[in-house]
């Protein structure tokens, strides 16, 4: 048990490194693009043809592994108030439900979801020679660590490793 | 289905809401509840509309937008803008409290969300008032409304979010925000004054032209930010999103190479921030399009505007109960969700009603913003009751008249639309 849950740990501190690293690449990626495509149209006069196209499918999978990267840091927007009134027993208990039905979203992200970009397989963007399943790609990938995500906190919940507290959303905007 | 789509929906998102599962969720879980009990609808629209939602170029403009201000933020910029408007207004009774409303003003033009504004300004200004003898409440009230400045003029992230959801152009609501603005403004510097005057507040020194080209000068550099987002905009030389790119990148040359105030650790957090706040948007928004589509394929929107034009034909009385009902959304949704959730509801009415969608979205972006000003979801006024060490109790008595003010400049907007239509009308 002890070392399932060292793994788990050393799984969870990997995972949120990853998805910190992709966060800040894909910001960063998006500014370096942008400017590149404004000083390729008005300094080099030649726009790019990607000008479009690329970043908004680049944030399209921003939004999908950004999601299960907020999902896992309580940092998604939302009203705890509600929950923090409950006792500790049925605030457990709606925590867990919130749990399943919040794994269960991410189930449908990635099983529709990867069947989308199945059926994208093959094909590329328009304006660059890049595969559309590889960003179609983030919303199962995305909706799978979100089902991830939610089972382990399931069963820490369960096994009273983990209080309803440590996953409340966001109260703030 | 054992109940009409419309009250359904209606239940499950005020079930899952109050269950404390995050907004974005709450959309998604709904409309896929909706998308599996309807055997009209494929399942397989779960896998395809949220990515169409979120693969959206005019979005890329919010995360550029916040890359910006969080650079100006963390370059400390907003001590440059107060001493700026410190020598522009310093003078007048009350003088800080109206160096706070111009200063976030300026700041507005840059950062694009009151959050942002009401902390780079609040963190300076809250504590300089207090030093000088004026209430904590005051100080944290006049803060958060004159940071709501931020959500109407340009570049307004709730602005960029109303022009994707309603389809209107970009250029002409940040053209129509701009008036609005500096009315919201000028009241309440108004009521600061009046304020002052009858609690005997003080004044910060003489008026003098040689301290104004001084702390002008000073200024100049980041106040170029606001004029390239506008004049590159509203003169038709960049779209949202190139403007986006632009002021990131000179946002980032003034704070790392001018005024070397940013780091490259300080940068790499600027980039998590503004990559983490975006995906929390774009995630809300890729969930809302899903539930949007269900409802439209449903016609719901169209039905409920025909039941509320069956309540009274008479546009004032459509436009008050259109008006009351976003000011109490306000108070208890974000502005993000409440955009992306009512505006598709609402936007037939208000076509049927023959406002236009410029002047809807103005409407609706000060309604919200009016509205966050309020418990349960303040969080501006958390900010500053954080910064100003107060409870929520002690600035309302102060925030009552800030908001009277907001509401005075919310019923000229509504009466006169020429308010907000008529710079997109001259200069576009």
């Amino acid at each position: 048990m002890d070392r399932l849950e060292a793994i788990t740990h050393a799984a969870d501190r990997a995972l949120l490194r990853v998805l910190d690293g992709f966060t800040i690449a894909m910001a960063g990626a998006l500014l370096l693009l942008l400017n590149y495509a404004v000083f390729s149209r008005f300094i080099l006069n030649s726009s790019v043809s990607w000008g479009e196209e690329l970043p908004a499918h680049m944030l399209a999978a921003l939004t999908f592994i950004g999601a299960a990267y907020l999902t896992r840091t309580n940092e998604h927007l939302g009203f705890d108030g509600g929950l923090r009134l409950l006792p500790r027993l049925p605030r457990r208990v709606l925590a867990g439900l919130n749990l399943i039905l919040m794994g269960a979203f991410g189930l449908a992200l990635a099983y529709y979801g990867g069947r989308a970009a199945l059926g994208f397989q093959g094909r590329m963007l328009i304006s660059v020679d890049l595969p559309v399943s590889l960003f179609r790609g983030a919303m199962p990938l995305g909706g799978a660590l979100i089902v991830a995500i939610c089972a382990v906190r399931l069963v820490a919940l369960a096994l009273g490793r983990i209080e309803p507290e440590d996953m409340m959303p966001e109260g703030d905007g | 289905m054992f109940l009409e789509p419309g009250y359904m929906i209606l239940i499950l998102l005020v079930v899952l809401l109050t269950m404390g599962i995050p907004i974005a969720y709450v959309l998604g879980i709904t409309a896929m509840t909706m998308i599996f009990l309807d055997p009209a609808v494929v399942p397989m629209i779960i896998g395809l509309i949220p990515f169409g939602g979120a693969n959206n170029y005019l979005l890329v403009a919010a995360l550029l937008f916040m890359i910006a201000g969080e650079v100006m933020n963390q370059g400390r910029i907003a001590e440059k803008l107060i001493a700026f408007a410190s020598s522009l207004v310093g003078h007048i009774r009350g003088g800080l409290a109206h160096v706070n409303i111009l200063t976030s003003l300026f700041f507005s033009e840059i950062s694009g969300t009151a959050t942002s504004d009401a902390a780079a300004i609040g963190s300076v200004m809250i504590p300089q008032m207090k030093k000088r003898g004026y209430p904590a409440g005051f100080a944290a009230a006049v803060t958060a409304t004159s940071a709501t400045m931020a959500i109407i003029v340009p570049p307004s992230l709730n602005l960029i979010l109303y022009a994707y959801v309603a389809n209107a152009s970009i250029a002409q609501l940040f053209a129509a925000g701009i008036i609005p603005g500096f009315l919201v403004c000028a009241l309440l510097m108004g009521m600061a004054y009046v304020l002052s005057v009858k609690r005997g507040y003080p004044t910060e020194g003489e008026f003098r032209w040689r301290r104004v080209a001084e702390t002008g000068k000073d200024a100049a550099l980041p106040m170029t930010l606001p004029i390239l987002i506008l004049f590159g905009i509203l003169g038709g030389i960049f779209t949202a999103t190139e403007a986006g790119a632009v002021a990131a990148l000179w946002s980032i040359v003034m704070a790392a190479v001018l005024y070397r105030s940013v780091t490259w650790a300080s940068f790499i957090d600027t980039l998590r921030i503004a990559g983490k706040r975006s995906a929390m948007l774009m995630f809300i928004v890729a969930t809302s399009t899903l539930l949007g589509w269900y409802l439209t394929n449903q016609r719901i929107p169209q039905d409920i505007a025909t039941a509320i034009l069956s309540l009274s034909d008479n546009y004032w009385v459509l436009l008050l109960a259109i008006n009351v009902f976003f000011l109490l959304a306000g108070t208890i949704v974000h502005g993000t969700p409440a955009i992306l959730m009512l505006v598709p509801i609402f936007l037939p009415l208000a076509d049927q009603l023959g406002i236009d969608r410029v002047h809807f979205g103005l409407i609706i972006t000060i309604n919200l913003g009016i509205g966050q000003q309020t418990p349960p979801v303040a969080s501006v006024v958390l900010i500053t009751c954080a910064i100003a060490k107060i409870s929520i109790m002690q600035i309302l008595p102060s925030l009552m008249w800030f908001l009277l003010a907001m509401l005075v400049a919310l019923f000229l907007i509504n009466v006169f639309p020429a308010l907000s239509l008529w710079l997109p009308s001259m200069i576009l």
